[in-house]
Parts: C-alpha cells; structure tokens; sequence
C-alpha cells in the first residue's frame, strides 16, 4: 500500500465520483482507477460498489475512509510537530569570533533584517575563554601566514595589509615603503587577544625585526585615536579599516613583503547544517563577495 | 513520504543499525540508508545521532517514530478490521499474536483448547525479555499475558484472570511437612532452591521478601518447574512455588505450606492495545482465557 493510494481513496469516497476525483487530485482517470483497483486488490475486498449510475462506498469502504482519514490526520500533525520541532532548535546560531573583522557586526545587522526570527549568540574570545570548538556553529578566524586551511574552512576575506600613519609623520607622504622601513617606528597594536596583532608580529619577524609596542589596545577606535594624536604607528587591513577612517590618518601600501590578513569561516563541527545555518552561510559568503566587488568603499590610499 | 520509507526508519530506530534492519528485509544496506535519507531530505533535518555504529534516533527523530508507528498500526488495522467484518464464520485466518511475560503452567492447555475450538487462527507466541510491559502499546503484538503481585491498573486495558497463592513447597521429608504452617524466621538458613534473576517469579517473590525483610539463602539456580519439583521430592531444597504449578505436578512426595506471616500472590492478567483496533480473534481469545480460568476457580 503507498500513502499515495489511501489519498486518491479518500477523495474518491468523499466524491463517490471517478471523474471528478480525478480531475481534482489532477491525475489520469485510468490512472486513478487503477490506484483503486490495486488497493482493492491488496485488502482482498471491494471499497465500491458499482453500477449503473456510479459508484459509491460499501461497508469495507466505510472501514478504510475511517482509518484514511486518521492517517491523514496523523500525518498533517507529523508535519506540525516536526516543522514546530525543527525551528524550535534552529532559532538560534552559536558564533565564536575569534577575530573581529569590523565588517561583522554589519553583516549580522543585515542577515537578522531578512530574518528576524533567527537569533544569535555571539562569543568573542578572549585570552581566557574556554572553548569547546563543538559548540559553535560558525568560527570567524584568522589563519596565520602560511597556515593550512582545515576542512570545512572557507577564505571569505583576504585584505592587504597597509601602514597607518598620522598624516602630521614622515611617511604621510609616501606612495609606498618597505616593511623594513617601519623597524624604528613606535607601534601601537591591538592586545594580544586580537588575530592582527599575531599577524603583523609574523610578518615584521619574516623581514627580520620585532615591532617596538609601546602601547596595546583593546578596540578599534582607541587604536585609530592614538594613531591620529601621533603616538604610533600601526599595520591596518586596508579595506575593513575604512570603517574607522579619519582624514587624520593616511595610510601607505607595503610594497615589500605582500602583507596580508585573511578572515576564515569555519564552517560547523562536521555535523549537517541547519537550516538557519545554511541561510547564514550562504548570506555570509554573498555579503563578502559583495564586499569584495564593492572594493569596500575603501578610502584612497595614496 | 512513502510507508516504505516509515517502515525502514522504523525497524532502524528499533534496531539503532542500518546493518541489522538491511539483514532483518533480506536487502541491500544501501537500500535502507535510501529509505532513511528519503525522509530526511523531505523535511530537511536528520533524524539520528550517527555514533560509531550505532544510530539513536534524535529529538526530531523521536516525534517521527512515534507517527511512523502509528500510521503504520492504522494501517494493519484497516486490513484486520476490513478482514473481520468479511469473515462471519470466525474462521478466521488471522494471526494472533500474544506475548508472554509470565507462562502460567498451564498456558499449554489453553492454548491447545482454542487451537480445538478456532483451528483457523494462528497462534504467535513471543517471549519478551527486558522490555517495558507497561508500554502496551509499543509491544508488537495483540494480547501480554503477565504476572503482578497486586492487581495492576498500570496497563489501562488489562484484565486479572486469576489469583494464587505463592507457598513453600517442601520434601515431604521435611521437618515442615507436617506443619500446618510456618514462620518466616523458621526459614533462616533453609536451603532455597531459587529462580534466575530474568524470572519474572523471582522479582515478583523478592519484592515480598525484601519488605518482609528476609534473604533467603540459595543453594542452587533455575526456572524450570518440572525439575525444581524433582529436586525438592528428593529434598534437595525448597523453593517458593506457585499453587497452580505444584497441582499440575501432584508429586505426592512435595507438600505445599502456607507461610504464616508472609502471604505472597500473584495475579495472572492479560493485556491488550488501548488505541488499536482489537481484532475478533484478539476478542475470541480473552473470552476463551477468561472462561477457562473461571472453570479453573470453580475447581474444574
């Protein structure tokens, strides 16, 4: 017996019309027929009666209308329960940052005008933050250069590395220097806490130099004020820094090394996405690609 | 959604193996895993937790066996219901299928009396081990024969048919024969003859036992009537018997005694389905247990 075969029964019994049935359930009337036919002979008994003027349910149909309608039912509530089931447990996506591009609160702000129900609960490491990689569903981070991607990894972002200047400094007026240039500068950096403070530590390493940090920072916009008031100097990803850009500050292309900062998604733990999770990977990786063409609405670099 | 899919996901919830559900069909492992995925494509989420080998259903998957099983019984019941209003005669070919917890010793009797009087109906006999029998209706079959120390209303649709005593039986060479009764302090040190732990018997003494207080001291294990009895007329040891057991026996070198301040019973019911349809061969076989145990009370 198929599923299929107890519906075209069910609509038949309440027409007790072979033609009309059909043409409701949208199918063949020889195909219909048969779909009966079949499911009589399966019970062993007729659900009709038939004569001259039509057809119409006998005793074992009563019996068989009177489960199909259940089954039915059963399966009207089945779809119920699991629909209540499945976006019950999906309301809510689990994101660890282990980087904070600025882009990312945008990116939020946008997904959650188009889909308001789903929650999040964002997770912002810090030094001591204990993490149990299993429970997240998405993880924002920074592979260090030359690190392999792992599985389930995807490169959404990979911004060229510049130096920001305040535009009172010597450099200010620079197209271009090498890396090397900016040994005797005074950093100032993110805390340690922070993926781009690892990189550009890589980075001055790889040409041969630790930079000199006399002041750390917990944020953004402090880092940008200091850099503005001409305490230091700092490596700033191109593109995403536009978001804290000041007229003050200039900002100057590493000709030598290539300095980049890449911003990965980490996708699930191996477990099959939901489908708010599927909704936010594909709405994270057209934000980026937008982004990206765009050219980020980036400020000149001169 | 197809009854195929349901049936395989199923036997796989039941089975936690897609291995052990492919062998049980007689198919291709391939061809269950298609099943599953069936379902799980059309409501887009899965439905197990997939650890090593084993498959547990999850919480969707939980809400899915449930309809599963029901609209699966539906429709068996829509053929049984079908198949019994045609067949006037009771000769009917449907299979009964009744599980056993507790086998009276004179379940052979019964059996053999209905099979004389209905030889239509075909008889399944299961024997359940560690499964929850309160859970009717998620045991598979028609009717559950079982044993509680009171009369139970844990189980909605179940019915007492009889009531025994549970006495010691003793060598009638035993200083305990001849007494009228004995005390359960008396039985200190007694060399028991005790039930395996599985023996629904055994859980229902000890619970007496337990309350009472009293550890018996066993000397040997086993379930099986006939030779407990041999072993006791030779006074080996004695051993908690029910009355219906021992008369069946009438070895005329046991004797049965009553435990003064200990009385133990048991209750022998029968079960059936709340929320199915109860076939007429289901109905046939309470009447005809019913009837034979009031015959039995009534010293038949």
């Amino acid at each position: 017996m198929q599923l299929s075969q107890l519906e075209y029964f069910k609509k038949v019994a309440e027409l007790e019309h072979m033609t009309r049935a059909a043409i409701d359930l949208k199918i063949a009337q020889p195909a219909l027929s048969k779909s009966i036919k079949d499911l009589e002979n399966e019970i062993g008994y007729k659900l009709f009666d038939r004569n001259k003027k039509g057809i119409s349910l006998n005793q074992n149909g009563e019996i068989l209308y009177k489960y199909a309608k259940e089954i039915d039912q059963c399966i009207a509530n089945l779809n119920t329960s699991l629909k209540k089931s499945i976006s019950g447990e999906k309301a809510i996506l689990n994101i660890l940052l282990k980087v904070t591009p600025t882009s990312i609160p945008q990116l939020i702000h946008n997904f959650n005008i188009q889909h308001p129900d789903i929650k999040f609960r964002i997770t912002i490491m810090r030094k001591n933050t204990k993490i149990d990689a299993t429970h997240y569903d998405f993880i924002f981070y920074s592979p260090m250069p030359g690190e392999t991607a792992p599985k389930n990894a995807i490169t959404l972002l990979q911004e060229e590395l510049v130096v920001a200047v305040s535009k009172d400094h010597a450099f200010s007026q620079k197209q271009s220097l090498a890396l090397k240039e900016v040994e005797n500068e005074e950093f100032i950096c993110l805390s340690q806490e922070y993926a781009l403070t690892h990189t550009v530590n890589n980075y001055c390493k790889l040409v041969g130099f630790s930079p000199k940090i006399i002041l750390q920072c917990n944020d953004h916009v402090t880092m940008r004020n200091l850099i503005e008031a001409g305490l230091g100097i700092s490596l700033v990803p191109k593109s995403s820094w536009r978001y804290h850009h000041s007229s003050s500050i200039a900002l100057i292309r590493i000709s030598d090394p290539a300095c980049s900062h890449s911003i990965s998604l980490f996708v699930g733990n191996g477990k099959p996405l939901s489908n708010a999770a599927l909704l936010f990977q594909t709405y994270t990786l057209n934000f980026f690609s937008e982004l990206k063409a765009s050219g980020f609405h980036t400020p000149a670099v001169r | 959604m197809e009854l195929n899919n349901l049936k395989y996901f199923k036997r796989t919830a039941e089975l936690n193996s897609v291995t052990k559900t492919a062998k049980e069909f007689g198919v291709v492992q391939s061809n269950v895993s298609h099943h599953i995925k069936a379902l799980e494509e059309e409501f887009g989420t899965v439905f197990f937790d997939r650890r090593k080998n084993s498959l547990t259903l999850n919480k969707h998957g939980k809400i899915l066996y449930a309809y599963a099983s029901r609209i699966l019984d539906l429709i068996e019941d829509s053929k049984k219901e079908i198949y019994d209003k045609n067949d006037k005669n009771n000769n009917t070919s449907n299979t009964l299928t009744i599980s056993i917890d507790t086998i009276p010793i004179i379940f052979p009797y019964i059996i053999r009396g209905f099979k004389e009087e209905y030889p239509g109906i075909k008889i399944n006999l299961i024997q359940y081990q560690n499964q929850n029998i309160y859970d009717m209706d998620r045991l598979n079959c028609d009717l559950l024969i079982y044993a509680s120390d009171e009369e139970v209303k844990k189980i909605p649709n179940s019915l007492s048919l009889y009531e025994e005593g549970i006495l010691l039986c003793v060598s009638k060479k035993h200083r305990f024969a001849k007494r009228g009764a004995v005390d359960i302090g008396e039985l200190e040190g007694e060399k028991f003859i005790q039930y395996s732990d599985e023996s629904a018997l055994r859980k229902l003494t000890n619970k007496y036992l337990g309350k009472a207080g009293f550890n018996l001291t066993p000397t040997m294990y086993t379930d099986y009537p006939p030779f407990i009895i041999e072993l006791i007329s030779f006074d080996m040891g004695i051993a908690f018997l029910p009355q219906l057991t021992w008369k069946y026996f009438n070895n005329p070198n046991t004797s049965l005694v009553p435990i003064r301040n200990l009385k133990m019973f048991r209750h022998i019911n029968i079960a059936w389905h709340s929320n199915r349809y109860i076939s007429s061969s289901t109905l046939l076989f309470i009447d005809y247990i019913k009837n034979f145990f009031s015959k039995l009370r009534m010293g038949e």
